[in-house]
């Protein structure tokens, strides 16, 4: 099978997914005797064949494959559509599937993130009918002991002289972070573990502190000419006539009620904000990218596309192209760049992101605009914090080669990535990491796919999500495993 | 290819033998040079007391599948469909730490924790260990391992015993017997590809269902016009 890129491929999976409800609905029509379920089955049917063609007929009509946004918009439009289909077609039906929580996802994550914080906690509570509220908690035990084991503060007259006292002393006693996890995706060890371990980074933010010393150094590099351009422009904006008002009030401008240092401390303050909205984000991306390597980067990537989150701006997030820009400067920073051999597949995809995160669109908004800006500047001193935060556990290329490739292999063989090498009879052989396991995923997802498809004995492009099923059910067992040696130890 | 250092020499028997491997035989397999020869075990918990007797264990699996018996008055193989199926079995996972209860009489589906790849020359038997059919357990109805299978081996447990059994993840119930398949087989397709937990059962997919509903059918009509 020749490389596809990431958009082609979320259109080939569309497709996949309409024939997947298609042979579902399909099946229902033939074997329900009632009249109401059938008439569903059959719009639902008709819903399919309208989307089926509409892609056909879009991806024709495409004239110029390098505007991305179209691109990006269209593949997340159909996604959606895809998706609503698909709840609608599993709630209205009295459905034989069982809801599987996704423990097996969870567990190692949980494993490994106690580790270094033993009161760490995931649990999954079913929120909706296509989604799980998945939190995260853990008791700030730890901080807590370490506070209490510092001397005990000097006396006021030289505390006066001191800095101001760190954020660490003001930290909870818990700490709580809800993910919002699609059902649709409870099997996707490629997409799940990964965003899982995106959410859970957040308390290892948390705990060292690491967005909250970034918030000075991103705060100073606010560019002070722009914002002095967008005050005066502020001051001369119009106010908006009142409607509750009856008695008519001369129109005038902003600068007329507000004064100038009033709307600049509003700047920097709403500025501000978003910086610090976006610094946790971004930490805890550069953190994922650094400790799960390309996988991360590539989940990230997946999931922003389906979602068409590439081009958003908001004052929590910003868009997806901007962290990947960041997070491809990581990636080569850890030696991972589309010239290096050995990375398979993963190096066409870097390179394909490569190409398209570097000219990447700003926010309109000025406020944005000016965090984008000053996160962007500071962008160097963010990713040494991050470093220095993960220390030597990153996921360098070095290591993807020794271990993720070998574990490919396996899965081409059918096997699950338990093991790099063999065992022999003195010595058992070598357990994968976490990290090794999600990395030869992605590695088997882009590459060896046809390869799992002769073993099935099914042909790739008919059965395609019954292969990838399999392949996430073959991680799956590997992630069982290390929980498994892991508890065992 | 190079020969493997630390693999046993290759037993002069095992091209001829048809009984139970030999532990010698069971190390042979297991760290064999060539890995389209080689027995594969993960996660290997290599007991030498029981390589010694030419057994591996197979510890249980996390996913269990049970029967709603509230659901259905009987079941007729040749009327399941998957969507009956799953309609009358649930899947259940237990956590590593916690227990699962098999009452008396009852029977539930569920999988080893070893995922394996057989050799071409090699079939196997699943036998329950005897400290555990002491309790009154039965791990496997259906024994028998095709050479060349891959996957996590499914155990159907029955408790014939007239106590509940608490059984937990990772308990070693049962055991492989390896056995000498000579000449060797190509490797055995089944609908059950590559599993890694306890699969729903398949029936509809076997051929013969087709062919004995419509002789079940004819059967029906002619009685009827006999009425």
């Amino acid at each position: 099978m020749g490389y596809q890129d990431p958009v082609t491929r979320q259109i080939g999976e569309i497709t996949q997914r309409v024939k997947r409800i298609k042979s579902f609905v399909e099946e229902l029509e033939a074997t329900c005797a009632d009249a109401g379920p059938r008439r569903f089955a059959q719009d639902t049917m008709k819903m399919c064949d309208i989307i089926q063609s509409s892609i056909e007929k879009d991806w024709d009509s495409l004239e110029d494959p390098s505007d991305e946004q179209w691109l990006f918009e269209t593949c997340s439009g159909y996604q959606k559509a895809v998706r609503d289909l698909h709840t609608l077609a599993f709630s209205h039906l009295e459905s034989p599937h069982p809801v599987f929580y996704p423990w097996d996802l969870i567990y190692p994550i949980e494993s490994e993130i106690r580790s270094w914080c033993p009161s760490f906690s995931l649990s999954i509570i079913p929120y909706a009918e296509s989604t799980y509220l998945i939190d995260a908690r853990c008791d700030l035990i730890d901080s807590v002991y370490t506070m209490m084991a510092k001397p005990p503060p000097p006396p006021p007259e030289a505390r006066a002289n001191e800095p101001k006292t760190s954020e660490q002393s003001k930290v909870p006693t818990h700490w709580h972070v809800f993910l919002y996890f699609p059902k649709a995706e409870t099997n996707s060890v490629l997409l799940a573990t990964i965003m899982v371990s995106h959410e859970a980074l957040h308390l290892k933010d948390h705990l060292k502190s690491i967005s909250k010393t970034l918030y000075d150094i991103a705060e100073v590099s606010i560019d002070s000419p722009k914002v002095d351009q967008v005050v005066s422009e502020i001051l001369k904006r119009p106010i908006a006539p009142s409607t509750e008002l009856k008695q008519p009030t001369t129109a005038g401008v902003i600068g007329d009620v507000f004064n100038e240092p009033k709307i600049r401390s509003d700047v920097y303050a709403q500025t501000n904000d978003v910086i610090h909205q976006w610094l946790h984000e971004i930490i805890a991306d550069l953190l994922a990218v650094r400790l799960f390597g390309p996988a991360y980067f590539l989940a990230f990537a997946t999931h922003s596309l389906s979602l068409g989150v590439m081009d958003q701006w908001s004052d929590r997030y910003p868009s997806s192209r901007m962290r990947m820009a960041l997070m491809l400067r990581e990636l080569e920073a850890m030696a991972y760049w589309p010239s290096v051999s050995g990375l398979g597949r993963v190096q066409d995809e870097l390179q394909f992101w490569s190409q398209r995160v570097t000219d990447q669109a700003s926010p309109r908004d000025t406020i944005l605009k000016m965090a984008c800006d000053s996160i962007m500047q500071a962008a160097e001193t963010i990713r040494t914090q991050v470093r220095e935060a993960t220390g030597s556990s990153a996921y360098c290329a070095e290591q993807f080669i020794a271990e993720a490739l070998p574990l490919s292999e396996r899965i081409k063989q059918g096997f699950p990535p338990t093991e790099v090498g063999f065992p022999s009879k003195d010595k058992p052989a070598k357990r994968a990491t976490i990290q090794g396991i999600l990395n030869a995923g992605w590695l088997a997802y882009l590459q060896d796919l046809d390869a799992l498809a002769v073993l099935m004995q099914v042909k790739l492009e008919d059965e395609e999500p019954r292969v990838v099923e399999k392949l996430n059910a073959l991680l799956n067992k590997s992630l069982e495993i290390l929980t498994y040696s892991n508890l065992e130890q | 290819m190079a020969p493997n250092k630390n693999a046993s020499p290759k037993p002069s028997s095992s091209l001829t033998a048809s009984g139970s491997l030999s532990a010698e035989e069971l190390r042979y397999y297991l760290f064999e040079a060539d890995t389209s020869q080689r027995l594969m075990v993960s996660p290997l918990a290599l007991q030498w007391e029981d390589v010694k007797q030419g057994t591996l264990d197979i510890r249980l699996g996390t996913h269990f599948i049970l029967t709603r018996r509230n659901r259905y008055a009987s079941v007729d193989p040749l009327d399941l469909t998957r969507r009956e199926v799953r309609f009358w079995q649930e899947k259940v996972c237990v956590r590593f730490g916690e227990s699962f209860t098999l009452h008396p009489g009852q029977l539930v589906l569920a999988a080893a924790l070893e995922y394996i790849s057989m050799p071409c020359g090699l079939a196997a038997s699943v036998i329950t260990r005897s400290s555990y059919g002491r309790l009154g357990l039965i791990t496997a109805t259906a024994v028998h391992v095709h050479p060349g299978y891959k996957g996590c081996v499914t155990l159907e447990l029955y408790n014939f015993g007239d106590t509940p059994v608490v059984l937990y993840p990772a308990l070693p119930i049962a055991q492989f017997v390896f056995i000498h398949v000579s000449p060797q087989q190509i490797p055995f397709q089944s609908k059950y590809t590559l599993p890694t937990e306890t699969e729903f059962p398949k029936i509809w997919e076997d051929d013969c269902i087709t062919r004995l509903k419509k002789m079940r059918d004819y059967f029906d009509r002619t009685q009827k016009t006999t009425e």
